[in-house]
Formats: C-alpha cells, structure tokens, sequence
C-alpha cells in the first residue's frame, strides 16, 4: 500500500513538472498545439511501450468490444476539464481557480470512488477534504501577500 | 459564472482520473496510457484544421519541451495504476501535497522562469493542515 501512497505524491511532483512545460510548449507553438504535442507524443511512446510488452493485441476490435465504452471517455472528459479550466480561469484568479477546482475534483471523486470502488463515504475523509482545501487556501493565502509584498517593494 | 467552469473543471477532471483507473483494469497499463492519449490527439487533430483553422506546428521549441510526451504517459500510468487500489479521493490528496511541495521549491528558487517567491515560515502550518486532511482521507 506504502507503494502507491509513494507514487501518488510521484504524481504531484511531475504534474508541478507537467504544467511548467506544457507552459514552456504554448509558450513556443500556442496553447491548442501545445497540447497537440502533448497528446501525440504520449499516444507514439504508449504505442511503442505496448508493442514492445506484446500488448498491441488489445488493440483489436474484439478485444475493444468486451470494455465498457464510457470508459474510453476519460480523455474527452479530460479536455472538456481543460476548457473549463481555460474559461474559468480567465473569469477568475489563479488562486480561486486552483482552490475551486480542487474543491470539484475531491468531491466527485469522492462519489465515483463509492461508484467504482465501493468506498464509503465516511465523515473523517469529507472532513480530511475539508482539511486538504482550507490548508491549499491558507498557503495560496500566504503566496499572494508574499507577491504583493515583493511588488510594493 | 467562472467559479461554476472551475468547479465543472475540477468535476471532469475527476471523472477522466476515475475512468482511466477503470480502463486500467480492462487494459494493461501502457494500451491504456494509449487509448487514453489517442483519442483526444484525434479529436485535436480535427478541431484544430477544421475549427480553429489553425495550422498544426509540433517545431521550434527547445528541446526539454519534448519530454512532456513522456511525462503525459508516466503521469497517466502511475495515475491510473493508483487509482485502481487506492481510489481516486487518495490519488488526488497525495498528488496535492507532491505538487504544493514541489511548488513551494520551484518559487523559492525561481525555476523554470517563475518568479521567486521565497519560503517563509508561515506557510508551514498550511502544509500541517494538507498533510492532516491526506491522513483522514487515507484512513477515513
């Protein structure tokens, strides 16, 4: 279990990594290719990987049939979150944005893990979101009167 | 008006970390990392040309940019690999405090170009409560 508590603060680290380069690529190529490049340089290195680990015969249509097809939906619910994400933010501050969506994404997923995985919903875990959000928005908090502070001097 | 995007941004977002762990179960890790980034490389594919009328440009960048293929798949995997036994509520509170960290690095040195905001004290308590909220919602 220690395992996957390791790679899922892993995961943070690299979406900090993630974010600052995928700023970096629509920095250079815009914002609509920059996530292009993302998405089809991914789609070759999962190819080339499942290749090499003798998979590709998962990409065949019957083997495709027997999965539920919603779940393939995932990375069209990931763009939809994309372009939300653009939207609001451009509507709102990046400390409202990063709280708000954080607020979005540990509330439903705290149904789907019920849905999916059939975790209770128990007091102490709203309670531990609770926690995760009001820290997130103290530091935010702290950050920008740190920023404003720098600015004025 | 924004603050509802936000919120449906967040939601979504979730929904694609919950289904891409589901899809995990059904594919191995990397035909999953696959379709996951096949599709909306697809569905870009066409809008841009076709709506945004924009020519598609992947050259002219320094090379570090290219790794963020990489990092597209490691983040998708180790995701949906998470997902599948711990849940997407534990995923995504530990992956905050990964990035809060790391962030707090990045601005205290100014990496990547950020603009340097030094660390101070007072954020530690803020930390305290992210780690406290992570261990309920492990446990909870």
């Amino acid at each position: 279990m220690v395992k996957y508590f390791i790679f899922a603060i892993i995961l943070g680290i690299l979406n900090v990594f993630n974010k600052m380069v995928n700023v970096k690529a629509s920095e250079y190529l815009g914002n609509i290719n920059g996530t292009l490049i993302n998405y089809v340089e991914a789609t070759i290195i999962a190819f080339v990987l499942s290749a090499c680990a003798g998979n590709l015969n998962q990409l065949s249509i019957s083997y495709i049939k027997t999965v539920p097809a919603y779940l393939y939906l995932g990375s069209v619910a990931g763009l939809v979150a994309l372009i939300f994400l653009v939207i609001g933010t451009k509507k709102s501050t990046v400390m409202v944005s990063t709280i708000v969506v954080l607020i979005g994404q540990l509330s439903m997923s705290l149904v789907l893990d019920r849905i999916f995985f059939g975790q209770q919903i128990s007091i102490l875990k709203v309670i531990g979101i609770f926690c995760v959000i009001a820290g997130m928005t103290f530091r935010e908090k702290i950050i920008k009167k740190s920023q404003t502070e720098q600015e004025n001097n | 008006m924004g603050i509802l995007y936000l919120a449906l941004s967040g939601i979504f977002n979730s929904i694609m970390v919950s289904f891409n762990g589901q899809l995990g179960i059904y594919h191995s890790l990397f035909v999953m990392t696959f379709f996951v980034h096949f599709f909306a490389a697809i569905i870009l594919l066409i809008y841009i040309p076709v709506v945004q009328r924009k020519k598609i440009k992947f050259t002219g960048c320094p090379p570090y940019v290219y790794i963020v293929g990489f990092l597209g798949v490691s983040i998708v995997g180790i995701s949906s690999w998470c997902t599948q036994s711990i849940g997407a509520t534990a995923v995504l509170s530990l992956s905050v405090m990964g990035q809060i960290v790391v962030s707090a690095i990045f601005d205290n040195y100014g990496f990547f170009g950020v603009k340097k905001v030094p660390f101070k004290k007072e954020q530690i308590p803020a930390y305290m409560l992210v780690a406290i909220g992570i261990l309920l919602v492990i446990n909870g």
